[in-house]
């Protein structure tokens, strides 16, 4: 009688893939909108001194210490976050702990996948024409504001679902459709080969739009000061008097965490399914260094040089939605017939930025119903769209003012973000033992961690985060807790996710009686075999 | 731009460039494993 395995053993195809898939992950929208805001807002060039700091002290241990715990916990059979963090942390609180390695992903793929959409209706758009926004510069700004109210419905809850089907729906439903079939498809025909052709594509859409940008001259003879040079001056002209401002450190870690895609529970799902024998340290430095490529390459020079050039120093500021949204549809307007085609590109090179970040934010969530709940691949795609789905109907019906978006982002994309990564880095240095950590990343590594790291992960990355959530805890939570009190949207926005958190615990439990079940070793009481089943 | 503009923002692109070619000539290149236990480049 032939025996059907309880899980799907997945495993990428090549070393390279894995690498990009995570950079794929890791680059995203901030790298090229919210990255120049935090740069101009904190310093310009100086920023570059703590941001650097934080990617050494903060962001690449950490890095390594999840692609460590990935395949660590891959060795015992295992590939979601709750199962791995009890293993690692040797217990059922860790296990529960990591219940938010789930939340995490999966809540964030509700209002990122809609982010998504935006990306690809505003591509199309400018390929069709329909991003024009008038012959009048002095409406230029109206008209971009009036675009980005229409693609999102940020005017009121609901708007895009009354009359007939609103284009942000279609554009919504096939990019949610072409983010579940790459993830049904599986790591390597899927995620893989949807990544490798995804990353080079998106840097050479970024270098079009890169030498479009620095070959603009001085556009308009009325404003000599607003060319290229002090265009890339009003980004990177250093005021060093902010390194003594807390706030920058703080926004430079902050930047560097929220860049990296440490914290997701993404790195710890795509390294459990790599091999003992697979390296993890060259290829998490590896996948680090090509975010920061493009956060620092493309995102560092393109978008304010951009919008300094036809707007000045007041349009150049700013950040994130409204830079990247409504500002720079303007910068494209002023460049003339070009401006379309420069759009396209722009809008495109997010959109692939964007998915090759959800696909991501799939996977973990796909491979904890496969091994909790005992469904193949279609079951776990399909209840993964239904939860997903019913959260992203949600993100768009409450629209207005993007309520439902922001409550999300902060309570998961920030604050859950900032807890699963100093639970992670804690586990990792003190409990699993930073000794054993290191001795693990060296199975396979083809390069060897400097011992100073040790230092570091146990010690600096822990009190690092502990000093920038307690900053972020003091300065922007007591607004967000106030800001619930009169909006009913956001209230019921944190109920939907205690309630998703709530689902994945109940499936954690039933999960560990799985495991149980299958002999898997789910509180890390003995060493790994040699390979996981 | 001034001077110290230029250099911090050459300063960090050479960085991020820099690393990014060495980490790609490593990932390409063939596999160079060090031991695990030694921690030291394995003998040929």
């Amino acid at each position: 009688m032939e025996v059907r395995a309880p899980v799907e053993k997945e495993q990428w195809g090549t070393r390279l893939g894995v690498i990009l898939a995570v950079a794929g992950s890791a680059v995203g929208l901030g790298n090229f909108l919210r990255f120049p805001g935090q740069a101009v807002n904190n310093g310009g060039g100086a920023f570059m001194i703590p941001y650097f700091i934080a990617l050494v002290l903060v962001g690449i241990p950490i890095g390594w210490a999840e692609w460590t715990m990935g395949r660590y916990g891959g060795r015992y059979g295992v590939h979601s976050t709750p199962a791995i963090m009890g293993i690692v942390g040797k217990g059922r609180t860790s296990r529960y702990v990591g219940v938010l390695g789930l939340l995490v992903p999966l809540v964030i793929y509700m209002y990122y996948g809609l982010i998504e959409s935006w990306c690809l209706r505003y591509a199309w758009e400018y390929v069709s024409g329909g991003a024009s926004l008038g012959g009048d510069p002095a409406a230029y700004a109206e008209a971009s504001k009036n675009l980005f109210v229409d693609v999102t419905g940020s005017g009121q809850d609901g708007v895009i679902f009354q009359g007939s089907l609103h284009p942000s729906v279609v554009f919504w439903i096939i990019v949610f459709a072409l983010n579940i079939w790459l993830v049904h498809r599986g790591l390597s025909k899927g995620i893989e080969a949807f990544t490798r052709i995804a990353m080079p594509a998106m840097a050479i859409c970024a270098v079009i739009v890169l030498v479009r940008v620095l070959t603009l001259g001085t556009p308009d003879p009325a404003h000599p000061e607003r060319n290229v040079v002090d265009g890339l001056g009003f980004m990177w002209n250093p005021d060093l008097s902010k390194l003594g401002d807390f706030d920058t450190w703080l926004a430079a870690a902050g930047q560097i965490f929220f860049s990296l895609s440490v914290g997701f529970g993404v790195i710890i799902n795509y390294a459990s399914y790599l091999s003992k024998k697979d390296d993890v340290v060259l290829s998490g430095l590896t996948a680090a260094s090509t975010n920061e490529l493009f956060e620092v390459s493309f995102g560092g020079l393109i978008t304010v040089t951009a919008a300094f050039v036809f707007l000045g120093a007041s349009g150049a500021a700013g950040g994130t939605f409204g830079l990247g949204f409504q500002t720079l549809p303007v910068v494209f307007e002023y460049m003339g017939p070009a401006g379309r085609w420069i759009g396209a590109t722009w809008f495109f090179m997010l959109f692939l930025a964007a998915i090759t970040s959800s696909l991501s934010m799939l996977q973990p969530v796909k491979a904890f119903l496969q091994e909790a709940l005992g469904v193949g691949s279609r079951g776990a795609s399909g209840i993964l769209a239904l939860v997903a789905g019913a959260g992203g109907l949600w993100v768009i019906y409450f629209s207005k003012d993007l309520a439902a978006l922001d409550t999300m982002d902060f309570w998961v994309g920030t604050f859950g973000i900032f807890v699963l990564a100093t639970v992670q880095i804690i586990l990792f240095g003190w409990v699993l033992g930073v000794d054993k950590g290191l001795r693990e990343a060296h199975l396979g590594a083809e390069l060897r961690i400097p011992r100073a790291v040790r230092f570091v992960i146990k010690y600096v990355s822990p009190l690092y985060l502990l000093i920038v959530f307690a900053g972020f805890c003091i300065q922007q939570l007591p607004s967000y807790v106030s800001g619930l009190e009169g909006n009913d949207v956001a209230r019921a926005t944190v109920l939907v996710i205690v309630l998703v958190l709530g689902l994945l615990t109940v499936m954690t439990f039933f999960g560990e009686r799985r495991w149980r079940a299958r002999g898997i070793d789910v509180d890390g009481e003995r060493e790994p075999e040699e390979e996981g089943g | 731009m001034t001077a110290a503009g230029w250099t911090f923002m050459l300063a960090s692109l050479v960085f991020v460039w820099v690393l990014v070619i060495a980490c790609y000539r490593r990932v390409l290149g063939p596999p160079r494993k060090i031991d695990a236990e030694s921690e030291e480049p394995r003998q040929p």
